[in-house]
């Protein structure tokens, strides 16, 4: 393994890897910030441009914008509460909750050494146990994933903000708008109203920047309407960018390790990725502290280690199997079979060098990931001295073109702008619109997943409960579905007898 | 009527609407395969449920935004969250999916430029130069972002 190493060292660290490196972080940080863009864009962008590079400089390119870009959603999330990548979706709860207080710079500082972190966790499990995970992962097939994503739909009691009924019908929204467009099993077309541009469905990206983003601008060009006669207004607090502390540091470790292992395992299996990992990680978060939802750094820094957490997991499949997590590893792996790699168990023993090469390239990117982020730190914070109409007007003209460039879709500017439209009805009384983004985000997967576990077992039920990883996980989801009756009645009974 | 009550109401004519639409999708021909309707009647049956427990909630009282007191003793004043008049939120509402409708027709910078213009002059700007002259740099610099400098697309309009 040593020998391993050292080989992969003379490959990974050389100048021309180094600066495709840091231009990778770069432009993939820079893609996730922007509301408008997603890294996986930049990484499509990218591959063309790869084609005259060595095999490692492609990679360690497209993996700086992976690794950037799971980090960089965090900037917009906490500055301006609009999520970069549907990864920083959970990060925009307790993040732009602490921007509102005036701690922007400390939970944007949270968030990166919170993600750096879970990448670093990530590619320990990835270079210490990636081949038993990875056996573990592929034994997922569908009533596996029914059960795991079930369990962590059942999250939204955690996100529900007060008032779980609220929480769960809209997370119920968030299921219903999944069945629209084409039957994932049959193919059938499910309340398109004869459209073709429902065919694909209502797209995250659209309704997330919809109803993050707008329902912000209205009510802050209200705010600037009743100001009219003052004059422009500024930012009242000078926000400062800090780094936690060490005691900080201290403080936020278990939660920092929960959430890099939730990540890098939900990361592992193929076809789940970032967006339920994050869910996940927020609600153990939650659980261990309950003041978190109002602004508490366990809040940023759960999503935060989580989704970075993934980076590691999603390579874990993807090398030891061939099998790609999600999008952004899909992308990849095309871009490793374009430069004459294929990735699965031959890969260690056929390049087991330029393994080792990526695996440090990986630290490497961290480690550059965690510098351009630090020293950008007091020039991002410095959004929030825009005064906030005008910042606002900005974002608005970027929603439309977010909300377009995904599919270059006009349909999705319609649907961005009803998704804000209920997005402000519903902050307005009182409903917490992150279950409808999770049930948007699980929807169609749990659907999926269910109809092929039925169509394995001949219509038969049981296959839920006699397979053991299925059963567990659908006995927690139950038990957390429960446990905000339960748990009063419980206590009240406790009560009664003392 | 109590706000609970009317989104509850709202919620349960919806489920009945899109129940009907899901009685209208075909049946499966897979043998154990539950079918196109299966998933969205789940949940719409859910949905009638919590919609009557909604029913029956009462409406919660605005909370007091409390203070905020640091680690360090500091005290932080907390941004309070402001409930402005429906009727003009609707007004800019209004203005905004025009303005999306004419992106259809005009194309994303003249659209966009006007939308904007109008939105904020609503809110109490000039309407030239400042409103007009922020919109129009605005729009153009996002325009020359994506459409000339990263090639994405923006939207083209029907007519021009």
């Amino acid at each position: 393994m040593l020998e391993l190493f050292a080989q992969g060292m003379s490959i990974a660290i050389t100048v021309e890897n180094l600066i495709f490196m840091f231009l990778g972080c770069i432009l993939g940080i820079v893609f996730s910030a922007i509301p408008a863009l997603t890294f996986s864009t930049a990484l499509i962008l990218l591959i063309p441009l790869t084609f005259g590079l060595s095999p490692v400089a492609a990679i360690s390119v497209l993996l700086g914008v992976f690794a950037g870009g799971m980090t960089g959603g965090s900037i917009s999330s906490v500055l301006l509460g609009i999520p970069g990548t549907p990864s920083a979706a959970a990060t925009v709860i307790d993040g732009y909750a602490m921007t509102k207080k005036g701690q922007g710079g400390k939970a944007l500082g949270v968030a990166i050494y919170s993600s750096i972190f879970g990448g670093l966790v990530s590619l320990a499990v990835l270079i210490l146990v990636a081949q038993p995970i990875a056996g573990i992962a592929i034994k997922f097939g569908p009533p596996e994933m029914f059960a795991l994503v079930v369990f962590g739909l059942s999250t939204i009691v955690g996100l529900s903000e007060g008032s779980v009924v609220k929480g769960l019908l809209s997370g119920l929204v968030g299921l219903l708008l999944c069945t629209i467009g084409l039957d994932p099993v049959m193919g059938m077309q499910r309340y398109t109203f004869g459209m073709s541009n429902l065919m694909i469905g209502v797209g995250l990206m659209p309704v997330m920047i919809g109803m993050f983003a707008l329902p912000e601008v209205i009510d802050s060009f209200l705010t600037a309407s009743k100001n009219r006669n003052k004059p422009l207004e500024k930012n009242k607090k000078k926000v400062k960018a800090s780094f936690p502390s060490l005691r900080e540091m201290r403080k936020l470790f278990p939660t920092n390790l929960k959430a890099s292992i939730i990540g890098t395992l939900v990361g592992a299996i193929p076809g789940t990725g970032g967006p339920i990992a994050v869910f996940m990680a927020y609600d153990v978060a939650k659980k261990s502290n309950p003041k978190v939802g109002t602004g508490e750094i366990d809040g940023v820094a759960a999503p935060e280690s989580a989704n970075n957490g993934v980076t590691g997991g999603a390579l874990i499949p993807l090398l030891t199997l061939g099998i790609p997590g999600d999008s952004a590893t899909a992308i990849m792996l095309g871009a490793l079979m374009i430069h004459g790699l294929v990735p699965g168990p031959l890969l260690f023993r056929d390049n087991g060098p330029l393994v080792y090469a990526i695996f440090i390239s990986l630290f490497i990117i961290n480690l550059m990931v965690l510098a351009i982020q630090f020293g950008g730190m007091k020039l991002f914070v410095k959004v929030l001295d825009i005064p906030k109409a005008n910042l606002m007007a900005m974002i608005l003209v970027v929603s439309v073109v977010g909300a377009f460039a995904v599919n270059l879709n006009y349909a999705d500017i319609v649907i961005m702008f009803a998704a804000g439209f209920l997005g402000y009805l519903m902050k307005r009384y009182g409903f917490p619109v992150v279950p409808l983004i999770l049930g948007l985000v699980l929807g169609g997967i749990i659907e999926d997943n269910f109809r092929k576990s039925l169509v394995f077992s001949d219509g038969s039920y049981s296959i839920f409960l006699t397979n053991p990883f299925a059963l567990v996980f659908l006995t927690l989801a139950v038990v957390m579905l429960l446990a905000p009756t339960v748990k009063p009645w419980l206590a009240a009974r406790k009560a009664k007898k003392a | 009527m109590k706000h609970n009550r009317i989104i509850a109401l709202i919620l349960l004519a919806f489920v009945i609407w899109w129940g009907f639409l899901t009685t209208r999708l075909p049946e499966t021909t897979m043998i154990g395969e539950p079918g196109p309707k299966f998933f969205p009647s789940v949940i719409l049956l859910l949905m009638a449920v919590f919609s009557v427990i909604l029913f029956f909630i009462k409406d919660e009282k605005k909370q007091e935004t409390p203070e905020l007191i640091m680690e360090d003793g500091e005290k932080i004043e907390i941004e309070e969250e402001e409930t402005h008049p429906m009727k003009s939120a609707l007004k800019l509402f209004a203005v905004f999916l025009a303005g999306i409708i004419l992106v259809y027709f005009v194309g994303f910078s003249i659209g966009m430029i006007i939308c904007l213009t109008v939105m904020l002059w609503m809110i109490g700007w000039k309407i030239f130069p400042r409103a007009f002259l922020f919109s129009a740099s605005v729009t153009l610099i996002v325009y020359f972002l994506f459409d000339w400098l990263m090639r994405i697309p923006l939207p083209a309009g029907r007519l021009f």
